[in-house]
């Protein structure tokens, strides 16, 4: 029979590892022993209470139910196991993502020294760096958020605070770096596609292409700001969750009418250009067919839009008055 | 009833257990960094959720390591192991050992699945790198026993793996490794 193996040194554990987790450990430890006893009790124990809560019933008509109490505490690990091991999963392939999105940086980096790509390049690849590392904290968040309540993590800003810990503004500050580090980016790509049509190497549709990312970067960190303050807003109880909701819908539609507004701004012009362009036989009139239903489609899509977000502020005036 | 958790005796705990505690689940995952901390961490997580109203257990690290068990089973139960090398799963060669993460998690999934006693006995001689001897005695039996144990162990797990794997690479790889055994016993 074949002898045991040694142990090899692999499994020993990183030192940043040992010190992260008892840092984790100790922060936990603090902010529940700063918790209330009854709120301790509820958040810790919802799932045993009511696993005794249902024993004590049970057990007055029939000994039979501590199977029952099990059976709560059981399915409860069951449904965070489950997701837990999902997340996992996810957490997996974006560490895989990353590596791949530093690999390309690095690329980038090289060949931008060598002359062979513009700069551009590199802050593009950092940018994908920075986007994946957000989702990878994000990810990590929603997994100890689970581990914690043992149901899928909420990112509505109604969401209640788990344990004393609230999740949405962590998540909400994190989600802030990569448009911020994006609106960087396009103000580069702008000035970019600026000098190039002053040179007259670029189409004017090109300025215009990169104003718009710019106007949907600055509405996206617009509205984050917004949730935080809808956040702190719902913490301190000075509105309800019901308003808090609202508010945030409100908030959506809102940046979706602001940033469909200009590129139906942009796809007019467009189509006056294509136009001139048919007029003076420089365009097909298939170009002026599709010009025209894109701002046809942009039109319809922004009408909806403004819709929503009138029924949305008629609920909430309805809200404030009732 | 809860009590307050004392931060000192809590980290004297964490320091004591978090290497032993990390070795045994980097072995069944097979060194695979990012599961092993992830399943660690949550294994700490659900000691914070228990020991303030249980009390500290008097074996720390026994109870650690039950939980991280459970969290490994749990975890095995649902994967879906992908082994990109079916040959390399050859239980019964002297050098196969389950020491990278595909085939950590394939022999976990199996493992995972197998009635408890025979699960300890091949985690015992796989992951924990125990002689036949060593687990002899830790059980109070004999060599011999222990070595029917584990070729009877194997038997089911290899049964578990190929209904878990793709049936037609475990076939063909299930077939030389039948073969190496008669050859070792002529």
């Amino acid at each position: 029979m074949q002898e045991g193996r040694n142990m090899p040194d692999k499994h020993a554990p990183r030192s940043e590892f040992i010190e992260h987790l008892q840092s984790q450990i100790v922060t936990e430890v603090q902010r529940r022993n700063r918790l209330p006893e009854s709120s301790r009790l509820s958040l810790r124990w919802s799932w045993p209470l009511a696993a005794v809560a249902a024993l004590l019933v049970v057990v007055s008509m029939a000994a039979g139910g501590v199977a029952v109490g099990a059976a709560y505490e059981g399915q409860a690990n069951e449904r965070r196991d489950a997701l837990l091991s999902g997340y996992r999963q996810r957490v997996q392939l974006t560490k895989d993502r990353l590596d791949l999105a530093n690999r390309e940086l690095q690329d980038a980096q090289q060949k931008f020294q060598m002359g062979l790509v513009p700069q551009l390049a590199t802050l593009e690849a950092q940018l994908k760096v920075a986007e994946v590392s957000g989702q990878l904290k994000t990810l990590e968040s929603q997994m100890q958020e689970i581990r914690q309540t043992g149901s899928e993590p909420l990112d509505v800003v109604s969401s209640p605070l788990v344990g004393g810990r609230d999740f949405v503004t962590e998540r909400l500050t994190d989600a802030r770096a990569f448009p911020m580090m994006a609106l960087q980016l396009e103000e580069t790509r702008l000035q970019v596609a600026q000098r190039r049509m002053a040179v007259g190497v670029a189409e004017p549709a090109e300025v215009e292409a990169a104003q718009i990312r710019l106007i949907e970067l600055k509405a996206a960190l617009e509205t984050i700001q917004k949730k935080l303050a809808i956040r702190q807003q719902l913490i301190k109880k000075e509105i309800d969750a019901t308003r808090a909701d609202l508010l945030e819908l409100e908030a959506d539609a809102l940046v979706k009418v602001n940033t469909l507004k200009p590129k139906v701004a942009l796809a007019t012009r467009e189509l006056e250009r294509v136009q001139l362009k048919v007029k003076v036989g420089a365009a097909q009139n298939i170009e002026l067919a599709q010009a025209q239903m894109k701002v046809a489609e942009l039109n319809s899509d922004l009408a909806a839009a403004q819709l929503e977000l009138v029924l949305i502020q008629q609920k909430l005036k309805g809200k404030i008055e009732g | 009833m809860t009590r307050q958790i004392d931060d000192a005796e809590l980290l004297q705990t964490y320091r004591g257990t978090i290497r032993p505690l990390y070795a045994y689940v980097s072995r069944r995952v097979g060194g695979d960094v990012g599961l092993a901390e992830d399943l660690v961490q949550e294994t700490w997580m659900r000691a914070l959720d228990a020991w303030p109203a249980r009390g500290m257990p008097k074996e720390p690290l026994a109870w650690l390591i039950r939980v991280a068990h459970n969290t490994l089973v749990s975890h095995f139960r649902r994967a879906r192991p992908t082994l990109a090398d079916p040959a390399m799963l050859d239980l019964e060669a002297a050098k196969f050992s389950p020491d990278t993460p595909d085939i950590a998690a394939a022999v976990g999934c199996g493992l995972s699945r197998l009635r408890r006693s025979h699960a300890s006995v091949l985690e015992a001689f796989y992951f924990d790198g125990k002689t036949v001897a060593e687990i002899a005695a830790e059980q109070s039996v004999s060599e011999r026993a222990v070595e029917g144990r584990l070729r009877r162990a194997r038997s089911k797990l290899k049964k578990v793996l190929n209904k878990i794997l793709r049936p037609a690479e475990l076939r063909g790889h299930a077939g030389g490794t039948e073969h190496a055994r008669q050859t070792r016993t002529s």
